[in-house]
């Protein structure tokens, strides 16, 4: 399969700071968000520095109306959010053999304050919520 | 692994910043109290394996796999729902 992001061009200003990087990935901090219309609403985040590691994610909201992690106010205070229009929030898809079947976890909600470029992968201690979460149900 | 004997209410400092406080002893479970800057993260150890193990898995399958067929069908279900409502 060719590489969809062989090509990807960006500029600094897009990049996003994770500085903790993210768990599995501690050591890579620059990543940029990017989407594929046909792909969409799932976007991808790209590491800058290593094309290689790359993750697709969808705003959890799509397919989890009621998602409301309990998440401490110390959690994100590194993110300096002043407001809503600040914050996206973002759940990355692990994709399945049967791709239909892919999950979302639930349980490590990416925040990203769009307007400072720094993005947190949280880990939120609420048991509603798991690692798998089913994107497309099976009645659907 | 450094390993420290402590007794309730005592504390241990790590570098300047980071103190744990041995809070309750309550049969076979200690509840520590941690203090830390915002920028340290403090999780659960097993909770913390499970995020990781999930994004490693989730880097492997973005590098190989081909999400178009999902997305469509997402659209398709969401064209579907605006058209029933």
């Amino acid at each position: 399969m060719a590489d969809l992001f062989a090509n990807l061009v960006f500029q600094k200003e897009d990049i996003i700071f994770f500085n903790n990087g993210i768990p599995g990935f501690d050591n890579y901090k620059r990543y940029v968000l990017a989407s594929v219309e046909e792909q969409k609403p799932f976007e991808w985040l790209i590491c800058v520095d290593n094309k290689d590691i790359r993750f697709v994610v969808i705003n959890p909201l799509l397919f989890k109306s009621d998602y409301d992690p309990k998440i401490d106010k110390s959690q994100i205070e590194d993110l300096e959010i002043k407001g809503k229009d600040d914050l996206l929030i973002f759940v990355i898809v692990t994709l399945a053999k049967k791709i239909l079947e892919s999950t979302a976890n639930l349980m490590g909600p990416l925040f990203i304050n769009v307007k400072k470029k720094v993005g947190k992968q949280i880990i939120v201690d609420d048991e509603r919520y798991c690692t798998r979460e089913r994107i497309i149900k099976d009645e659907e | 692994m450094l390993v420290l004997t402590r007794r309730l209410g005592e504390v241990i400092r790590i570098g300047d910043d980071i103190t744990i406080t041995i809070v309750e002893l309550d049969g076979r479970n200690v509840k520590l109290g941690i203090t830390a800057p915002k920028f340290v993260s403090v999780h659960r150890e097993e909770v913390y394996q499970r995020i990781q193990e999930e994004n490693k898995a989730a880097a492997q399958g973005a590098k190989t796999k081909d999400i178009n067929q999902i997305a469509t069908f997402f659209k398709d279900k969401n064209k579907d729902n605006k058209q029933k409502s």
